[in-house]
């Protein structure tokens, strides 16, 4: 496929501005809990902002380069799914004022980014199963959902270290309340299910045009329906049984861990219908 | 929390399973899907009055008060119409070359194709595949469209889809000089002499435009029939006794017979589906959806504490964990 390489070289380069800032945020975060340095902190949040500006350029470019939205195979959805769990990130620090979230979503984002670094970057045309107007829909509703449940995993890997950070004076500072936090945990997750569902509609809708079958138990659908199954017994768990604190936590984090391996484990473990590379 | 415990595990055997469609269908795997409609039954008739209550006595957002409900019982529906999908829908597969006219198995029609292209972007990437169609009903009716993937043609209620391709040969078999058969064959199907059953020829594959690697093995340079080369296998008594490409309109001898392959052409897989349970599982699904986005989103809004349904109820809306709107 002819290519710009202007648009290239732009979104190589914003690729890797992304991933280096992403990666001085994850150290800055890292400083900040390790040597208790509130400024690391706040220089970690700024990179992060930055890093999330420049991987806008990077997908944008290559969305205008490749004539159709950058979201059809391993590097693409990799570099959207750390995108969308930096975006969901900077929602909820903004709304819950809590930087220190950083901590243990940083790393994260920068590992699902270095993941995308060890895809191919190459652009191809779009092969007939994926021209179809519901792609944008499928995936973006996955990318919202992705970043929200991230965001869950590192408010519930704050929860779950909880005693250990409160135990000194400057993370009970910086660090929310139990109560906050397993409250947060809650509405991350409560908006990546409602996504997930969307996800899994859009998704049933569009396979359904494609191949004829909205459902056909493939291991990205069933994985998906997984990870949607262990959210829901959260909510339930949370909503019917009052279930709070750290079992609710242990949760969030698992969900996380599904929806990792729906995404990376299934595509390098399991063949199937979704094994686009 | 129990039964959704134990579908994980079955989903993940599933998902590791050889054939997930028929795993799927176990009758244990049913059961459990059984058991999971049964409880949610149970959960929609105890959450109705609860809900009804709550809705009655919100100020604001009153239809809110309806969203766990609407979640239970638009996922019921969704599992019944599944189930039942799978087992009433109906779906048969017919392949062809442009030109062939046939029946499709039971369902009264006839299927003819009337062309069908493989669309090419300049690198040779496929940019889609078209099969030009005409559905007969056997009362003289005839619908005639287009089927290319994401965009099914329907026709007498059924959907049509442009599944897969592949390429076929014609093969002339001769003996002695004189024409005794002549198959269209596609790749992976066999043919054999008439007056001896005990040899078969096998068609491995197609190369349009036949090249040999120098570091070994074959190739199609590109995807146009320049260079055609068919790999074949000879079979006698269910044993290989040989490998080889035949060009076309070349013959190739085995013992007194000549095969010739020659025409080669695109067949195009059709599949034909109906399944009677879609509308409702996709009316179900977007219930479900509503359901959980007025649980979560839409939350009504009381003047005095809302009724509380014991621990399998609805004790959501006076929870200090959601203390506040969203």
């Amino acid at each position: 496929m002819t290519t710009n390489p202007i648009l290239t070289t732009i979104e190589s380069a914003s690729f890797m501005a992304a991933l280096v800032l992403y990666l001085g945020a994850a150290a800055g975060y890292f400083l900040f809990i390790a040597a208790k340095k509130e400024r690391a902190a706040k220089i970690a949040f700024v990179l992060m902002a930055v890093a999330f500006a420049v991987h806008t350029i990077c997908i944008a470019s290559r969305g205008i380069n490749a004539g159709r939205l950058p979201l059809t195979n391993q590097y693409e959805f990799a570099t959207a799914f750390a995108w969308g769990i930096t975006l969901c990130f900077l929602i909820f620090v903004k709304k819950y004022d809590f930087n220190a979230l950083g901590c243990f979503v940083a790393p994260v984002v920068f590992l699902v980014i270095g993941y995308a670094a060890m895809q191919s970057r190459d652009i191809h045309a779009l092969m007939p199963a994926l021209q179809s107007s519901w792609l944008g829909f499928h995936v973006c509703t996955a990318i919202v959902a992705y970043g929200s449940f991230g965001v869950a995993f590192g408010v519930a890997m704050v929860f779950l270290f909880q005693k250990q950070l409160q135990s000194s004076v400057f993370a009970r500072a910086h660090f929310p309340d139990e109560k906050t936090l397993d409250t947060i945990t809650y509405r991350a997750v409560s908006l990546g299910f409602l996504f997930l569902t969307l996800c899994m509609i859009t998704g049933a809708i569009w396979a359904k045009r494609a191949w004829g079958s909205y459902w056909s138990w493939d291991p990205k659908e069933t994985w998906s329906l997984i990870t949607w199954i262990i959210y829901a017994i959260y909510l339930h768990l949370r909503l019917n049984k009052g279930l709070q604190g750290r079992k609710s936590a242990v949760f969030a984090a698992l969900g996380f861990v599904a929806v990792l391996f729906t995404y990376v484990g299934v595509n390098t473990l399991l063949s199937g219908l979704h094994s686009y590379r | 929390m129990a039964l959704l415990a134990a579908l994980i595990g079955v989903c993940i055997a599933g998902s590791l399973a050889n054939a997930p469609r028929a795993y799927f269908r176990k009758p244990w795997v049913l059961a459990a899907a059984g058991l999971l409609c049964l409880n949610l039954l149970l959960c929609s008739v105890r959450r109705l009055p609860v809900s009804v209550s709550n809705f009655r006595r919100a100020r604001k957002r009153r239809i809110g008060a309806f969203g766990t409900w609407l979640c239970h019982l638009g996922m019921l529906l969704v599992i019944i119409g599944f189930i039942a999908g799978d087992f009433v829908s109906r779906e048969y597969s017919v392949y062809g070359i442009p030109g062939s006219f046939q029946p499709v198995a039971d369902t009264g029609l006839w299927l003819r194709i009337d062309d069908f292209e493989v669309r090419l972007r300049d690198d040779f990437t496929v940019d889609q595949y078209v099969a030009h169609l005409t559905v007969s009903d056997g009362s003289g009716q005839t619908v005639s469209g287009e089927a290319s993937v994401n965009h099914p043609m329907t026709a007498f209620g059924w959907d049509l889809f442009q599944d897969s391709t592949g390429w076929a040969n014609t093969i002339d078999i001769y003996k002695d000089g004189t024409l005794q058969r002549s198959d269209l064959v596609c790749v992976g199907e066999t043919t054999g002499p008439d007056d001896r059953p005990n040899l078969a020829l096998l068609f491995n594959k197609f190369y349009p435009d036949f090249a040999a690697d120098p570091a070994g093995g074959y190739y199609s340079a590109t995807p146009l029939l320049k260079n055609p080369r068919s790999l074949f296998t000879v079979c006698y008594n269910g044993e290989i006794k040989g490998m080889d490409f035949a060009a076309m309109d070349a013959p190739v001898k085995v013992n007194e017979y000549d095969f010739v392959f020659r025409s080669p052409e695109q067949y195009t897989l059709i599949v034909i589906k109906k399944d009677p349970a879609e509308l409702m599982v996709g009316i179900s699904a977007m219930l479900m959806l509503t359901g959980i986005f007025m649980a979560f989103y839409w939350r009504p809004v009381y003047e005095e504490t809302p009724v509380s349904a014991d621990e399998e109820g609805t004790r959501a809306y006076d929870d200090e964990s959601h203390p506040d709107d969203y």
